[in-house]
Protein backbone atom coordinates (compact mmCIF):
# COMPACT_ATOMS: atom_id res chain seq x y z
CA UNK A 1 0.00 0.00 0.00
CA UNK A 2 2.23 2.45 0.77
CA UNK A 3 4.93 1.25 -2.64
CA UNK A 4 1.41 2.58 -4.20
CA UNK A 5 1.33 5.59 -2.27
CA UNK A 6 4.63 6.18 -3.43
CA UNK A 7 3.73 6.36 -6.88
CA UNK A 8 0.50 8.48 -6.30
CA UNK A 9 2.84 10.77 -4.73
CA UNK A 10 5.14 10.42 -7.53
CA UNK A 11 2.48 11.08 -10.45
CA UNK A 12 1.29 14.18 -8.68
CA UNK A 13 4.89 15.68 -7.91
CA UNK A 14 5.14 18.10 -10.75
CA UNK A 15 1.60 19.75 -10.20
CA UNK A 16 2.72 19.71 -6.04
CA UNK A 17 6.19 21.58 -6.82
CA UNK A 18 4.74 24.23 -9.33
CA UNK A 19 1.94 25.00 -6.46
CA UNK A 20 4.80 25.51 -3.57
CA UNK A 21 6.59 27.36 -6.07
CA UNK A 22 3.89 29.79 -6.13
CA UNK A 23 3.20 30.12 -1.95
CA UNK A 24 7.41 30.77 -2.27
CA UNK A 25 7.03 33.50 -4.82
CA UNK A 26 3.83 35.35 -2.77
CA UNK A 27 5.73 34.64 0.71
CA UNK A 28 8.71 36.36 -0.98
CA UNK A 29 6.59 39.51 -2.45
CA UNK A 30 4.80 39.37 0.77
CA UNK A 31 8.22 40.18 2.88
CA UNK A 32 9.32 42.86 0.36
CA UNK A 33 5.71 44.15 1.08
CA UNK A 34 6.45 44.66 5.18
CA UNK A 35 9.98 46.06 3.85
CA UNK A 36 8.40 48.70 2.25
CA UNK A 37 6.00 49.92 4.97
CA UNK A 38 3.25 50.71 2.82
CA UNK A 39 0.17 49.78 4.76
CA UNK A 40 -1.61 49.35 0.53
CA UNK A 41 0.77 46.61 -0.36
CA UNK A 42 1.75 44.72 2.58
CA UNK A 43 -2.24 43.98 2.88
CA UNK A 44 -2.98 43.10 -0.40
CA UNK A 45 0.58 40.88 -0.46
CA UNK A 46 -1.17 39.12 2.72
CA UNK A 47 -4.21 38.83 1.15
CA UNK A 48 -3.71 37.12 -1.91
CA UNK A 49 -1.10 34.98 0.16
CA UNK A 50 -4.13 33.54 2.19
CA UNK A 51 -6.31 33.18 -0.90
CA UNK A 52 -3.27 31.53 -2.75
CA UNK A 53 -2.99 29.12 -0.01
CA UNK A 54 -6.20 28.79 0.63
CA UNK A 55 -6.21 27.22 -3.42
CA UNK A 56 -3.36 25.60 -2.65
CA UNK A 57 -5.04 23.28 -0.34
CA UNK A 58 -8.01 22.65 -1.57
CA UNK A 59 -5.92 21.89 -4.81
CA UNK A 60 -4.35 18.75 -3.23
CA UNK A 61 -8.21 17.08 -3.20
CA UNK A 62 -8.69 18.19 -6.16
CA UNK A 63 -6.01 16.90 -7.45
CA UNK A 64 -6.88 13.42 -6.36
CA UNK A 65 -10.25 13.38 -7.41
CA UNK A 66 -9.54 14.30 -11.31
CA UNK A 67 -6.42 12.03 -11.46
CA UNK A 68 -8.33 9.33 -10.00
CA UNK A 69 -11.03 9.83 -13.09
CA UNK A 70 -8.33 10.37 -15.38
CA UNK A 71 -6.86 7.22 -14.15
CA UNK A 72 -9.80 4.92 -13.95
CA UNK A 73 -11.02 5.79 -17.68
CA UNK A 74 -7.57 5.70 -19.19
CA UNK A 75 -4.90 2.40 -20.27
CA UNK A 76 -2.58 3.83 -17.12
CA UNK A 77 -5.41 2.29 -14.88
CA UNK A 78 -3.53 -1.35 -16.09
CA UNK A 79 -0.28 -0.59 -14.25
CA UNK A 80 -2.32 -0.61 -10.82
CA UNK A 81 -5.08 -3.40 -11.71
CA UNK A 82 -2.32 -5.60 -13.31
CA UNK A 83 -0.93 -5.75 -9.79
CA UNK A 84 -1.24 -8.14 -7.41
CA UNK A 85 -2.84 -5.78 -5.04
CA UNK A 86 -6.02 -6.01 -3.68
CA UNK A 87 -8.75 -3.40 -4.77
CA UNK A 88 -9.00 -2.17 -1.03
CA UNK A 89 -5.28 -1.50 -0.77
CA UNK A 90 -5.58 0.43 -4.28
CA UNK A 91 -7.89 2.07 -2.71
CA UNK A 92 -6.82 2.79 0.61
CA UNK A 93 -3.29 3.89 -0.56
CA UNK A 94 -5.14 6.48 -2.68
CA UNK A 95 -7.15 7.97 0.42
CA UNK A 96 -3.63 7.92 2.39
CA UNK A 97 -1.94 10.03 0.03
CA UNK A 98 -4.33 12.68 -0.18
CA UNK A 99 -4.85 12.77 3.76
CA UNK A 100 -0.80 12.62 3.78
CA UNK A 101 -0.38 14.99 1.95
CA UNK A 102 -3.19 16.95 3.05
CA UNK A 103 -1.79 16.62 6.77
CA UNK A 104 1.43 18.14 5.65
CA UNK A 105 0.20 20.58 3.27
CA UNK A 106 -2.28 21.86 6.38
CA UNK A 107 1.06 21.90 8.97
CA UNK A 108 3.48 23.45 6.38
CA UNK A 109 0.31 26.66 5.91
CA UNK A 110 0.07 26.55 9.42
CA UNK A 111 3.15 27.24 10.53
CA UNK A 112 3.91 30.03 7.61
CA UNK A 113 0.92 31.35 9.03
CA UNK A 114 1.69 32.01 12.33
CA UNK A 115 5.34 33.14 11.15
CA UNK A 116 3.56 35.79 8.48
CA UNK A 117 0.84 36.69 11.52
CA UNK A 118 3.88 37.84 13.75
CA UNK A 119 5.87 39.57 11.42
CA UNK A 120 2.57 41.51 10.40
CA UNK A 121 2.33 42.23 14.01
CA UNK A 122 5.61 43.37 14.64
CA UNK A 123 5.54 45.54 12.00
CA UNK A 124 2.35 47.11 13.33
CA UNK A 125 3.75 47.54 17.13
CA UNK A 126 1.30 50.39 17.73
CA UNK A 127 -1.72 47.66 17.29
CA UNK A 128 -0.73 45.01 19.83
CA UNK A 129 -1.64 47.48 22.88
CA UNK A 130 -4.96 47.40 21.22
CA UNK A 131 -4.71 43.36 20.77
CA UNK A 132 -4.20 43.53 24.65
CA UNK A 133 -7.03 45.62 25.24
CA UNK A 134 -9.04 42.88 23.48
CA UNK A 135 -7.88 40.16 25.32
CA UNK A 136 -9.05 41.98 28.70
CA UNK A 137 -11.84 42.83 27.44
CA UNK A 138 -13.10 39.21 26.23
CA UNK A 139 -12.00 37.51 29.61
CA UNK A 140 -14.56 40.14 31.45
CA UNK A 141 -17.13 38.87 29.74
CA UNK A 142 -15.54 35.20 30.32
CA UNK A 143 -14.06 34.49 27.17
CA UNK A 144 -10.34 33.17 27.18
CA UNK A 145 -8.43 33.57 23.77
CA UNK A 146 -7.60 30.11 23.99
CA UNK A 147 -10.91 28.89 23.92
CA UNK A 148 -11.67 31.02 20.28
CA UNK A 149 -8.06 29.37 19.36
CA UNK A 150 -9.81 25.85 19.81
CA UNK A 151 -13.18 26.29 18.51
CA UNK A 152 -11.52 27.81 15.30
CA UNK A 153 -9.34 24.73 15.32
CA UNK A 154 -12.49 22.12 16.22
CA UNK A 155 -14.31 24.15 13.21
CA UNK A 156 -11.56 22.97 11.03
CA UNK A 157 -10.73 19.67 11.81
CA UNK A 158 -14.65 18.82 11.84
CA UNK A 159 -14.87 20.31 8.50
CA UNK A 160 -11.79 18.54 7.61
CA UNK A 161 -13.42 15.29 8.25
CA UNK A 162 -16.45 16.02 6.89
CA UNK A 163 -14.72 16.98 3.43
CA UNK A 164 -12.59 14.03 3.48
CA UNK A 165 -15.32 11.60 3.50
CA UNK A 166 -16.99 13.89 0.33
CA UNK A 167 -14.12 12.62 -1.30
CA UNK A 168 -14.40 9.51 -0.98
CA UNK A 169 -17.72 9.74 -1.89
CA UNK A 170 -17.04 11.32 -4.76
CA UNK A 171 -14.10 8.27 -5.47
CA UNK A 172 -17.63 6.04 -5.15
CA UNK A 173 -19.25 7.93 -8.01
CA UNK A 174 -16.32 8.48 -10.37
CA UNK A 175 -16.09 4.41 -9.63
CA UNK A 176 -19.94 4.08 -10.24
CA UNK A 177 -19.47 5.74 -14.26
CA UNK A 178 -16.40 3.00 -14.90
CA UNK A 179 -18.28 0.05 -13.98
CA UNK A 180 -21.74 -0.66 -12.68
CA UNK A 181 -22.50 2.38 -15.12
CA UNK A 182 -20.02 1.79 -17.63
CA UNK A 183 -22.51 0.89 -20.52
CA UNK A 184 -24.92 3.15 -19.49
CA UNK A 185 -25.71 6.41 -21.37
CA UNK A 186 -26.47 8.47 -18.50
CA UNK A 187 -23.84 7.28 -16.40
CA UNK A 188 -22.47 10.70 -15.66
CA UNK A 189 -25.74 12.11 -14.98
CA UNK A 190 -26.93 9.10 -12.90
CA UNK A 191 -23.34 9.83 -10.67
CA UNK A 192 -24.38 13.13 -10.18
CA UNK A 193 -27.64 12.24 -9.26
CA UNK A 194 -26.04 9.54 -6.75
CA UNK A 195 -23.67 12.39 -5.60
CA UNK A 196 -26.39 15.05 -4.73
CA UNK A 197 -28.78 12.42 -2.92
CA UNK A 198 -25.70 11.26 -0.84
CA UNK A 199 -24.59 14.37 0.21
CA UNK A 200 -28.37 15.13 1.37
CA UNK A 201 -29.02 11.93 2.87
CA UNK A 202 -25.82 13.26 4.73
CA UNK A 203 -27.22 16.86 5.62
CA UNK A 204 -30.42 15.26 6.64
CA UNK A 205 -28.52 13.20 9.29
CA UNK A 206 -26.81 15.85 10.88
CA UNK A 207 -29.56 18.12 10.80
CA UNK A 208 -31.36 15.17 13.46
CA UNK A 209 -27.95 15.04 15.10
CA UNK A 210 -28.32 18.50 15.28
CA UNK A 211 -31.58 18.50 17.24
CA UNK A 212 -30.16 16.08 20.14
CA UNK A 213 -26.56 17.00 20.14
CA UNK A 214 -25.65 20.79 20.77
CA UNK A 215 -22.37 21.82 20.27
CA UNK A 216 -20.93 23.98 23.28
CA UNK A 217 -18.55 25.93 22.29
CA UNK A 218 -15.91 28.21 24.51
CA UNK A 219 -14.66 24.59 25.94
CA UNK A 220 -11.50 23.16 25.61
CA UNK A 221 -10.20 21.47 22.41
CA UNK A 222 -10.54 17.75 23.81
CA UNK A 223 -14.00 18.28 25.23
CA UNK A 224 -15.16 19.88 21.78
CA UNK A 225 -13.79 17.00 20.19
CA UNK A 226 -15.99 14.25 22.55
CA UNK A 227 -19.33 16.61 22.31
CA UNK A 228 -18.57 16.40 18.53
CA UNK A 229 -18.42 12.13 18.74
CA UNK A 230 -21.87 11.76 16.54
CA UNK A 231 -20.46 13.84 14.03
CA UNK A 232 -17.30 12.59 13.62
CA UNK A 233 -19.26 8.95 13.54
CA UNK A 234 -21.29 10.07 10.87
CA UNK A 235 -18.70 11.02 8.87
CA UNK A 236 -16.49 8.02 9.84
CA UNK A 237 -19.34 6.01 8.44
CA UNK A 238 -19.63 7.78 5.35
CA UNK A 239 -15.58 7.15 4.89
CA UNK A 240 -16.22 3.59 5.75
CA UNK A 241 -19.23 3.09 3.35
CA UNK A 242 -17.78 4.90 0.53
CA UNK A 243 -14.34 2.75 0.65
CA UNK A 244 -16.44 -0.17 1.00
CA UNK A 245 -18.39 0.47 -1.84
CA UNK A 246 -15.63 1.54 -3.97
CA UNK A 247 -13.17 -1.53 -3.50
CA UNK A 248 -16.49 -3.79 -4.17
CA UNK A 249 -17.19 -2.63 -7.42
CA UNK A 250 -13.55 -2.56 -8.49
CA UNK A 251 -13.47 -6.13 -7.52
CA UNK A 252 -16.34 -7.31 -9.10
CA UNK A 253 -17.45 -5.25 -11.49
CA UNK A 254 -14.24 -3.81 -12.99
CA UNK A 255 -13.98 -3.27 -16.96
CA UNK A 256 -10.95 -1.77 -18.10
CA UNK B 1 -2.98 -24.06 -15.52
CA UNK B 2 -5.82 -21.51 -16.93
CA UNK B 3 -9.41 -22.76 -17.41
CA UNK B 4 -12.24 -20.93 -18.68
CA UNK B 5 -15.94 -22.38 -18.73
CA UNK B 6 -18.67 -20.62 -21.01
CA UNK B 7 -17.27 -17.07 -20.51
CA UNK B 8 -19.00 -14.28 -21.82
CA UNK B 9 -18.34 -10.96 -21.54
CA UNK B 10 -20.80 -8.38 -22.87
CA UNK B 11 -21.10 -4.41 -23.59
CA UNK B 12 -24.47 -3.41 -24.02
CA UNK B 13 -25.76 -6.09 -26.79
CA UNK B 14 -22.64 -7.00 -28.49
CA UNK B 15 -20.75 -10.01 -27.12
CA UNK B 16 -16.90 -9.91 -27.22
CA UNK B 17 -16.59 -12.55 -25.80
CA UNK B 18 -19.18 -15.25 -26.64
CA UNK B 19 -19.72 -18.81 -24.49
CA UNK B 20 -15.59 -19.33 -24.61
CA UNK B 21 -14.80 -22.37 -23.11
CA UNK B 22 -11.16 -23.16 -23.14
CA UNK B 23 -8.30 -25.16 -21.36
CA UNK B 24 -4.35 -24.04 -21.24
CA UNK B 25 -1.40 -26.42 -20.20
CA UNK B 26 1.84 -25.73 -18.23
CA UNK B 27 4.57 -25.54 -20.81
CA UNK B 28 3.19 -24.78 -23.94
CA UNK B 29 2.90 -21.72 -26.22
CA UNK B 30 -0.46 -21.19 -27.92
CA UNK B 31 -1.29 -18.82 -30.73
CA UNK B 32 -4.58 -16.97 -29.98
CA UNK B 33 -5.54 -16.30 -33.21
CA UNK B 34 -8.37 -14.08 -34.90
CA UNK B 35 -8.72 -10.95 -37.06
CA UNK B 36 -9.72 -7.52 -35.24
CA UNK B 37 -12.79 -7.63 -32.90
CA UNK B 38 -13.14 -11.33 -32.83
CA UNK B 39 -12.50 -11.34 -28.50
CA UNK B 40 -8.81 -12.23 -28.37
CA UNK B 41 -7.94 -9.22 -26.34
CA UNK B 42 -11.02 -9.23 -24.43
CA UNK B 43 -10.05 -13.18 -23.07
CA UNK B 44 -6.80 -11.40 -22.24
CA UNK B 45 -7.61 -9.13 -20.17
CA UNK B 46 -10.48 -10.98 -18.65
CA UNK B 47 -7.46 -13.93 -17.67
CA UNK B 48 -5.33 -10.67 -16.97
CA UNK B 49 -8.01 -9.02 -14.05
CA UNK B 50 -8.98 -5.95 -16.36
CA UNK B 51 -12.29 -6.83 -17.28
CA UNK B 52 -15.02 -8.69 -14.85
CA UNK B 53 -16.66 -10.75 -17.09
CA UNK B 54 -20.48 -11.04 -17.52
CA UNK B 55 -21.10 -14.83 -17.12
CA UNK B 56 -19.03 -17.93 -16.47
CA UNK B 57 -16.27 -18.88 -15.07
CA UNK B 58 -12.06 -18.33 -14.92
CA UNK B 59 -10.05 -20.09 -13.04
CA UNK B 60 -6.27 -19.90 -12.33
CA UNK B 61 -4.65 -23.18 -11.14
CA UNK B 62 -8.14 -23.42 -9.94
CA UNK B 63 -8.02 -20.13 -8.18
CA UNK B 64 -10.40 -16.84 -9.43
CA UNK B 65 -8.69 -14.34 -11.12
CA UNK B 66 -7.48 -12.36 -8.34
CA UNK B 67 -4.65 -11.22 -6.61
CA UNK B 68 -2.73 -14.79 -6.72
CA UNK B 69 -3.43 -15.18 -10.40
CA UNK B 70 -1.86 -11.76 -10.94
CA UNK B 71 0.91 -12.69 -9.53
CA UNK B 72 2.06 -15.31 -11.33
CA UNK B 73 0.72 -13.94 -15.08
CA UNK B 74 1.91 -11.23 -17.16
CA UNK B 75 -0.07 -9.59 -19.49
CA UNK B 76 1.27 -7.40 -22.17
CA UNK B 77 -1.71 -4.68 -23.73
CA UNK B 78 -1.80 -3.83 -27.14
CA UNK B 79 -2.06 -0.29 -25.82
CA UNK B 80 0.37 1.83 -24.12
CA UNK B 81 -0.40 1.89 -20.23
CA UNK B 82 2.75 3.73 -18.71
CA UNK B 83 2.48 7.40 -16.84
CA UNK B 84 4.00 10.51 -18.58
CA UNK B 85 6.80 10.59 -16.56
CA UNK B 86 7.65 7.29 -17.00
CA UNK B 87 11.22 6.06 -18.50
CA UNK B 88 12.31 2.86 -19.15
CA UNK B 89 14.08 2.52 -15.83
CA UNK B 90 10.88 4.09 -14.17
CA UNK B 91 9.02 1.17 -15.85
CA UNK B 92 11.12 -1.41 -14.20
CA UNK B 93 11.49 -0.16 -11.24
CA UNK B 94 7.37 -0.11 -10.68
CA UNK B 95 7.44 -3.64 -12.34
CA UNK B 96 10.39 -5.12 -9.70
CA UNK B 97 8.22 -3.06 -6.67
CA UNK B 98 4.86 -4.92 -7.57
CA UNK B 99 6.05 -8.50 -9.19
CA UNK B 100 8.25 -10.53 -7.04
CA UNK B 101 9.35 -12.74 -9.96
CA UNK B 102 10.70 -9.57 -12.41
CA UNK B 103 13.76 -9.55 -13.07
CA UNK B 104 15.64 -6.28 -13.82
CA UNK B 105 19.07 -7.75 -14.97
CA UNK B 106 16.85 -9.52 -17.75
CA UNK B 107 15.37 -6.61 -18.08
CA UNK B 108 17.92 -4.28 -18.90
CA UNK B 109 19.59 -6.94 -20.82
CA UNK B 110 16.47 -7.02 -23.18
CA UNK B 111 16.18 -3.35 -23.58
CA UNK B 112 19.75 -2.53 -24.46
CA UNK B 113 19.00 -5.87 -26.82
CA UNK B 114 15.69 -3.78 -28.48
CA UNK B 115 17.67 -0.67 -28.65
CA UNK B 116 16.31 1.32 -26.30
CA UNK B 117 18.01 3.30 -23.41
CA UNK B 118 17.15 2.95 -20.17
CA UNK B 119 16.87 6.85 -19.70
CA UNK B 120 14.39 7.32 -22.39
CA UNK B 121 11.23 8.98 -21.56
CA UNK B 122 8.50 6.30 -22.82
CA UNK B 123 5.60 8.87 -23.27
CA UNK B 124 8.64 10.56 -26.48
CA UNK B 125 8.60 6.72 -27.88
CA UNK B 126 7.45 5.57 -31.29
CA UNK B 127 4.58 2.87 -30.97
CA UNK B 128 7.69 0.38 -32.48
CA UNK B 129 9.70 1.32 -29.82
CA UNK B 130 7.21 1.37 -27.03
CA UNK B 131 5.95 -2.27 -28.41
CA UNK B 132 9.38 -3.57 -27.66
CA UNK B 133 9.41 -2.19 -24.26
CA UNK B 134 6.89 -3.56 -23.09
CA UNK B 135 7.94 -6.77 -24.01
CA UNK B 136 11.08 -6.40 -22.56
CA UNK B 137 8.99 -6.41 -19.44
CA UNK B 138 6.76 -8.87 -20.03
CA UNK B 139 9.68 -11.16 -20.67
CA UNK B 140 11.60 -9.76 -17.57
CA UNK B 141 8.99 -11.81 -15.30
CA UNK B 142 9.67 -15.28 -14.33
CA UNK B 143 5.43 -15.92 -14.46
CA UNK B 144 4.34 -19.09 -14.48
CA UNK B 145 1.51 -17.61 -17.58
CA UNK B 146 2.83 -14.74 -19.76
CA UNK B 147 0.25 -13.55 -21.93
CA UNK B 148 1.30 -11.36 -25.16
CA UNK B 149 -1.64 -9.41 -27.28
CA UNK B 150 -0.22 -8.66 -30.93
CA UNK B 151 3.60 -8.40 -29.71
CA UNK B 152 5.00 -8.10 -33.05
CA UNK B 153 2.77 -5.40 -34.60
CA UNK B 154 4.70 -2.47 -35.65
CA UNK B 155 7.59 -4.15 -34.97
CA UNK B 156 10.78 -4.12 -37.65
CA UNK B 157 11.28 -7.44 -39.52
CA UNK B 158 14.92 -8.08 -37.53
CA UNK B 159 13.24 -7.11 -33.97
CA UNK B 160 10.47 -9.29 -34.82
CA UNK B 161 13.08 -12.06 -35.12
CA UNK B 162 14.85 -11.13 -32.01
CA UNK B 163 11.18 -10.92 -29.84
CA UNK B 164 10.40 -14.65 -31.45
CA UNK B 165 14.16 -15.77 -30.51
CA UNK B 166 13.52 -14.13 -26.98
CA UNK B 167 10.27 -16.14 -26.25
CA UNK B 168 11.40 -19.05 -27.36
CA UNK B 169 14.48 -18.45 -25.28
CA UNK B 170 12.24 -17.86 -21.96
CA UNK B 171 9.73 -20.17 -22.80
CA UNK B 172 10.21 -23.68 -21.00
CA UNK B 173 10.58 -24.51 -17.35
CA UNK B 174 6.92 -24.95 -17.04
CA UNK B 175 5.82 -21.74 -18.45
CA UNK B 176 2.80 -21.07 -20.65
CA UNK B 177 2.72 -18.68 -23.27
CA UNK B 178 -0.83 -17.33 -25.14
CA UNK B 179 0.50 -15.00 -28.05
CA UNK B 180 -2.29 -13.52 -30.51
CA UNK B 181 -1.10 -12.23 -34.17
CA UNK B 182 -2.19 -11.45 -37.16
CA UNK B 183 1.48 -12.87 -38.70
CA UNK B 184 0.60 -16.41 -38.87
CA UNK B 185 3.37 -17.06 -40.46
CA UNK B 186 5.96 -16.23 -38.23
CA UNK B 187 4.28 -17.86 -35.23
CA UNK B 188 4.08 -21.14 -36.92
CA UNK B 189 7.20 -22.69 -36.33
CA UNK B 190 7.32 -21.49 -32.62
CA UNK B 191 3.93 -22.31 -31.46
CA UNK B 192 2.25 -26.15 -30.19
CA UNK B 193 -1.41 -25.16 -30.26
CA UNK B 194 -3.53 -23.12 -32.25
CA UNK B 195 -6.59 -21.42 -31.23
CA UNK B 196 -8.89 -19.78 -33.84
CA UNK B 197 -11.57 -17.13 -32.33
CA UNK B 198 -14.16 -15.61 -34.33
CA UNK B 199 -16.75 -13.30 -33.10
CA UNK B 200 -16.11 -14.22 -29.67
CA UNK B 201 -15.93 -18.09 -29.48
CA UNK B 202 -13.70 -20.88 -30.45
CA UNK B 203 -14.22 -22.52 -34.39
CA UNK B 204 -10.94 -24.21 -34.51
CA UNK B 205 -8.38 -25.61 -31.90
CA UNK B 206 -5.82 -28.47 -31.46
CA UNK B 207 -1.81 -28.70 -31.99
CA UNK B 208 -0.43 -27.25 -34.79
CA UNK B 209 0.84 -30.24 -35.94
CA UNK B 210 -2.65 -32.25 -36.20
CA UNK B 211 -4.40 -28.93 -37.41
CA UNK B 212 -2.01 -29.16 -40.66
CA UNK B 213 -2.05 -32.68 -41.08
CA UNK B 214 -5.73 -32.64 -40.70
CA UNK B 215 -6.23 -29.93 -43.46
CA UNK B 216 -3.15 -30.50 -45.71
CA UNK B 217 -2.39 -26.71 -45.24
CA UNK B 218 -0.39 -24.51 -43.45
CA UNK B 219 -1.72 -22.21 -40.39
CA UNK B 220 -1.67 -19.30 -42.69
CA UNK B 221 -3.70 -21.01 -45.12
CA UNK B 222 -5.42 -22.29 -42.32
CA UNK B 223 -6.39 -18.84 -41.20
CA UNK B 224 -7.03 -17.57 -44.38
CA UNK B 225 -9.76 -20.34 -45.04
CA UNK B 226 -11.47 -19.63 -41.35
CA UNK B 227 -11.71 -15.86 -41.72
CA UNK B 228 -12.92 -15.38 -45.23
CA UNK B 229 -15.63 -14.24 -44.85
CA UNK B 230 -15.08 -11.75 -42.23
CA UNK B 231 -15.87 -8.46 -42.81
CA UNK B 232 -12.81 -6.15 -42.56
Amino acid sequence: MLKLSKYEFRKNRNALLLLIAGLIFLQILYLLALNTKDDDYIFSAAGTLFLYALICYFSIFIFAVTNYYREINSRTSYLIFMTPVSPLRIVLSKMLTVLFLGIILAALLGVLGVWDIHLLASNYEEYTGMLDMINELLLEFGIKTDEIFSSILFTLLTFLLSFYSTIAVIYLCITLTATLLQNSRFKVIVSIVFFLLASEGRSKLEELIGNHYVIRYGERFLDLLFQAWPYTLLNLGVLLLSVTATTWLLKKKLSL
Amino acid sequence: MLQCNHLVKKYRSLAAVNDLTLQFEPGKIYALLGPNGSGKSTFMKIAAGLIHPTSGSILFENQPIGSYSKAHCTYMPTEAYFYSYMTWKDAGNYYRDFFPDFQMDRYETLIDTFGLSMKQKISKMSSGMTAKGKIALALARDSRLCMLDEPLNGIDIIARDQILDAISRYAGNNRTFVISSHLVDELETMVDEAIFIKNGTVVLSGTVEHLTHQAGKSLTELYKDVYRDCVM
